[in-house]
């Protein structure tokens, strides 16, 4: 323990951090999308998941103690000095749903990436985010400049809410993902003023 | 990622002979795990696993204190006080040393329990919070 410690912090005071989560299937362009938006080249962190991975991988192993390393995306926009927005890109797939719970806790809302060549791959997704009555937009990534089926048939084949918004995206570019982003933010505000009525 | 965790970074601050008589053996490790003769990052948080870890984003910043104390710490601990000059999220600091993230967050736990490091307070239920959302929504629009 320090002795002569005070609690002040050497620069500013922290920020306080806000987070939204990209979600989508694998290789559907959340790493992209957060390096789009993102104020620093995203950041790669890893959490090594010991005893909730067992079982998942190769049961027939030698070992039956399994350490999966879940790598996990992130990138990140300065609002002011004293309030951070964190994006965080989301394994995918649907074994480390188990590490959402973790990292969805406070969030304030979700991008759930859709491959409509492949738009069974984000059902994990909706349903979690569903379930956790966390507001989300769906955003269907254009790939090579065109979407392959209709907003209106991805909306369909989705069966989400009427209040969902589905929306275009290209997660290469950054203007169309700063739309997406701000298409879901005023779904969170929407529901923030529903909250604060209340 | 399948490359080792932790391993480029612990060899460049490999300097503790006596972590390296316990550092198995290359044959040893492919006996057991089959991991890499680096040092295991769970090694530094002496055994110790983080508890919860929801604060992935929490923001740790260092203080005056922890800056003058800095040369009583070990390389793990001293590498996350320093990049903590400016403010950093255990996310970051995971992925910026390349310590596994529970890791980062028993260590850096490890510095705000001793003084080193003051943790920001996390937003007080922002999703309730229109005036806070309203100034991310104008940030964006400045992107």
């Amino acid at each position: 323990m320090l002795s002569t410690h005070s609690e002040q912090p050497v620069s500013a005071p922290a920020p306080v951090p806000v987070k939204i989560i990209v979600a989508g299937g694998f290789g559907v362009g959340k790493t992209t999308l957060v390096a789009a938006i993102s104020e620093i080249p995203p950041l790669t962190t890893e959490a090594a998941m010991t005893t909730l991975g067992a079982g998942v991988d190769n049961p027939g192993d030698v070992t039956t103690k399994t350490t999966t390393t879940v790598a996990l995306d992130f990138g990140r926009i300065t609002v002011d000095d004293s309030l951070r927005l964190y994006i965080f890109g989301t394994p995918g797939q649907d074994r480390f749903g188990f590490m959402w719970n973790e990292l969805t806790a406070g969030a304030l809302g979700a991008i759930i990436l859709v491959d409509s060549r492949r738009i069974e791959d984000s059902f994990p997704a909706l349903d979690f985010f569903e379930s956790k009555d966390l507001p989300f937009v769906v955003a269907v990534n254009q790939f090579s400049g065109h979407l392959a089926h209709d907003l209106r048939d991805v909306r369909s084949a989705l069966d989400v809410d009427s209040g969902v918004p589905v929306v275009a995206t290209d997660a290469r570019d950054r203007r169309m993902v700063k739309e997406t982003l701000l298409v879901l933010l005023d779904v969170v505000l929407q529901k923030a003023m529903e909250r604060a009525a209340h | 990622m399948t490359e080792p965790v932790h391993g480029e970074h612990e060899r460049q601050s490999f300097s503790r002979p006596f972590l390296a008589a316990l550092t198995p053996s290359r044959d040893a490790a492919s006996d057991t795990l089959g991991e890499p003769d680096a040092v295991r990052p769970y090694f530094v948080t002496q055994g110790r696993v983080h508890d919860d870890i929801s604060g992935f984003e929490t923001v740790y910043v260092l203080t005056p204190g922890g800056a003058a104390g800095l040369n009583q710490l070990s390389f793990e601990h001293r590498d996350i006080a320093q990049l903590c000059r400016q403010p950093q999220s255990v996310v970051e600091i995971s992925a910026l040393l390349r310590l596994p993230l529970g890791v980062a967050t028993v260590l850096t736990r490890d510095l705000a329990t001793q003084g080193y490091l003051v943790a920001g307070r996390p937003a007080a239920d922002p999703a309730s919070d229109p005036s806070l959302i309203m100034r991310l929504i104008n940030a964006v629009h400045a992107l």
